[in-house]
């Protein structure tokens, strides 16, 4: 977006309330970058951070309040909040890098294969796609879990299913208008394979844009998960989870609402630095997006 | 009927509204064929044996001859497409089979519960809409100041709470602190309000900032423009010029929210104790109980699409120009 553009548009008090309003995005944006990177480096540094086990029984020391050696206490089995909190991060992080390695495949594929093949090919997966893009995700993850049992590996498989539309019709455009760029007729010309062209030419731009679009559903499918894990339909209960920390503690929550608190409130800062991280992105691929669909 | 519309814009050119009703009404059956049929061969590819199941869930020890006895009479030794068509054929007589958990007909107990969750959505649904339309008119009324500011704050907020730690906190506060608020189970008007709350935050925060966006872009059309130079005030302008056409995707968005609400029920009625469809679902997940997992998907299909049939119908009848049957110029200066 040009300045020139802007401020022939709008008299000079909205031009400045403007740049003043982007001023904050990237300051918001940095923010949820670097929320971001304390919460992969906490999952990823969480055995050395804590000197405990997160799993470790310890009755004796149930329902301790926050102190020196517990800091945020610790659960009806004694075990340590903060340590199940950042193990809970590895893996909440570990779901959704999983959901995302996965709806990158399945709209990669769907999408080039629409893109590329066209005609009715390209008309039947994409109104497939339209049906995905319809449907009511929790919903629609809820009976998929039904049908594959529980378990974090169904989260996965029925979080990615029911988000990879989108990313397929974003795959088929972009498909579509690199297939019409000269360097490719030119590669075509040549006498470069389908493939060739597709592996050479188009793969690598849209993995990237693929890349950071995913960015903008993360929030979501993070609360995707957690809810799921909430009803029990994750992890196997000893395991550190976010969603199953609550649920454990729901019965504790006249006498130690602290942990119910925590946890919540982990799923909260994360899910909200994503947002942030993908309103940043939003706004800056907002003409590129525009331009694509229209 | 827009008054821009030419006299050969006859009104043979927009399907009625029974005709568009009955034709979607005719894709259900299909509809609901293609899922049974879809959900009944991934259960029975899927790993796990019904017949151990149900053994288990009954509390008989899985004996080589009790396995064999269960097969027999779940009719899990007959073909897969045998079994479907024996499935189909007491569906089609309103008999889904009982549940291996309860024992009792799989459907009259869904439909002892689906009235609790279909109030709540209900209710959820009632309040996303009343509020989203305040916060987004609020919003949009002011952009780019303070009000506008505020609300995509909370609304920003909105969409990146859990709803059942929201519920939680609810609790906390309302029902543990204060004492306002039953903590839970399901009865009079304030049973409903904190798991309505909880659950329709979300689409809220959704469909506010989506209000605002539209509302500012119809605010900057042409027939705006020239409904200001006329002179018409400000809250004149907003009524009768630029909310009918801002509202318009708001309508088309709480077909979602709808799917939303649903599921933020589910959630939400393990928290209250809520005698909804949401733990009875979730039990038979768990459990693995087949007919109940058959019947529930069928159920929320039914739901889910006669709740997006209701919302097109409603937005055919206000916007004739969605059912169209010819491709023509848009009636209205709708251009900017």
């Amino acid at each position: 977006m040009s300045e020139a553009n802007v401020s022939e548009s709008s008299s000079s008090t909205s031009h400045k309330a403007w740049r003043l309003s982007l001023r904050c995005r990237t300051v918001t944006t940095l923010i949820g970058l670097m929320l971001v990177v304390v919460l992969v480096g906490v999952a990823l540094l969480a055995p050395v951070l804590s000197p405990y086990d997160p799993n470790a029984v310890d009755v004796a020391h149930r329902l301790s309040p926050m102190s020196a050696e517990h800091w945020l206490g610790t659960d009806g089995l004694g075990r340590d909040v903060l340590t199940r909190l950042m193990f809970g991060a590895r893996l909440s992080l570990g779901t959704v890098a999983a959901i995302l390695a996965l709806v990158f495949a399945i709209g990669l594929l769907i999408g080039s294969l629409a893109g590329l093949a066209g005609g009715r090919v390209d008309q039947y997966l994409m109104r497939g796609a339209d049906l995905f893009l319809t449907l009511p995700t929790f919903v629609t993850a809820m009976c998929l879990i039904g049908v594959l049992g529980p378990g974090m590996g169904s989260v996965i498989i029925a979080v990615a299913v029911t988000h990879w539309a989108w990313y397929a019709r974003v795959v088929r455009v972009l498909v579509m208008s690199i297939r019409e760029r000269d360097y490719v007729q030119a590669s075509i010309m040549c006498g470069a394979s389908r493939w060739a062209v597709f592996r050479h030419h188009m793969l690598p731009s849209i993995s990237a844009q693929m890349l950071i679009l995913l960015t903008l559903d993360l929030g979501h499918m993070m609360l995707h998960v957690a809810a799921l894990s909430f009803l029990g339909l994750g992890v196997s209960p000893p395991t550190a989870e976010w969603g199953v920390m609550i649920s454990d503690a729901r019965e504790l929550i006249w006498t130690q609402p602290g942990l119910i608190i925590w946890p919540g409130l982990a799923i909260f800062a994360s899910v909200t630095a994503f947002n942030l991280l993908s309103d940043g992105v939003r706004d800056r691929l907002d003409p590129a997006l525009k331009e694509m669909h229209g | 009927m827009s008054e821009a519309a030419s006299p050969a814009l006859t009104r043979r050119r927009f399907e009625p509204l029974w005709r568009l009703a009955g034709r979607r009404l005719a894709l259900i059956p299909l509809l609901m064929l293609i899922v049974s049929l879809a959900m009944f061969v991934l259960l029975h590819l899927g790993r796990g044996d019904p017949a151990l199941d149900y053994l288990r869930l009954s509390g008989i020890a899985p004996s080589e001859q009790a396995v064999a006895t269960v097969r027999h009479q779940l009719g899990l030794d007959l073909p897969l497409w045998q079994q479907y068509g024996q499935w189909l054929w007491n569906a089609l007589h309103l008999d889904f089979g009982t549940s291996y958990i309860t024992g009792r007909p799989v459907l009259a107990e869904l439909f002892n519960y689906l009235p609790a969750t279909l109030w709540l959505v209900a209710v959820a649904f009632c309040v996303t809409v009343i509020f989203s339309v305040l916060l987004g008119v609020i919003a949009g009324s002011y952009p780019e100041r303070l009000p506008d500011h505020l609300v995509r704050a909370v609304a920003f907020l909105g969409v990146s709470l859990p709803n059942f730690w929201l519920a939680f906190l609810m609790v906390l506060v309302f029902s543990i602190w204060l004492k306002w608020l039953p903590p839970m189970g399901y009865g009079g008007p304030s049973h409903f309000v904190l798991p309505a709350i909880a659950i329709s935050v979300m689409t809220i925060s959704i469909n506010a900032r989506l209000l605002r966006t539209s509302l500012v872009e119809v605010a900057g059309q042409r027939h705006v423009h020239y409904a200001r130079l006329r002179g018409l005030s400000p809250s004149r302008r907003l009524r009768a010029h630029i909310l009918p056409h801002a509202l318009l995707p708001l309508l088309t968005a709480s077909g979602m929210a709808i799917g939303e609400l649903i599921g933020g029920a589910f959630v939400i009625e393990n928290i209250f104790a809520w005698p909804g469809v949401g733990r009875f679902a979730v039990e038979a997940i768990h459990n693995r109980d087949f007919p109940v997992l058959m019947c529930f998907t069928l159920l929320m299909t039914l739901v889910y699409v006669l709740a997006n049939l209701g919302v097109d119908l409603v937005h055919a009848w206000i916007d004739p120009r969605v059912r169209r049957r010819t491709q023509g110029p848009a009636p209205g200066g709708e251009h900017a």
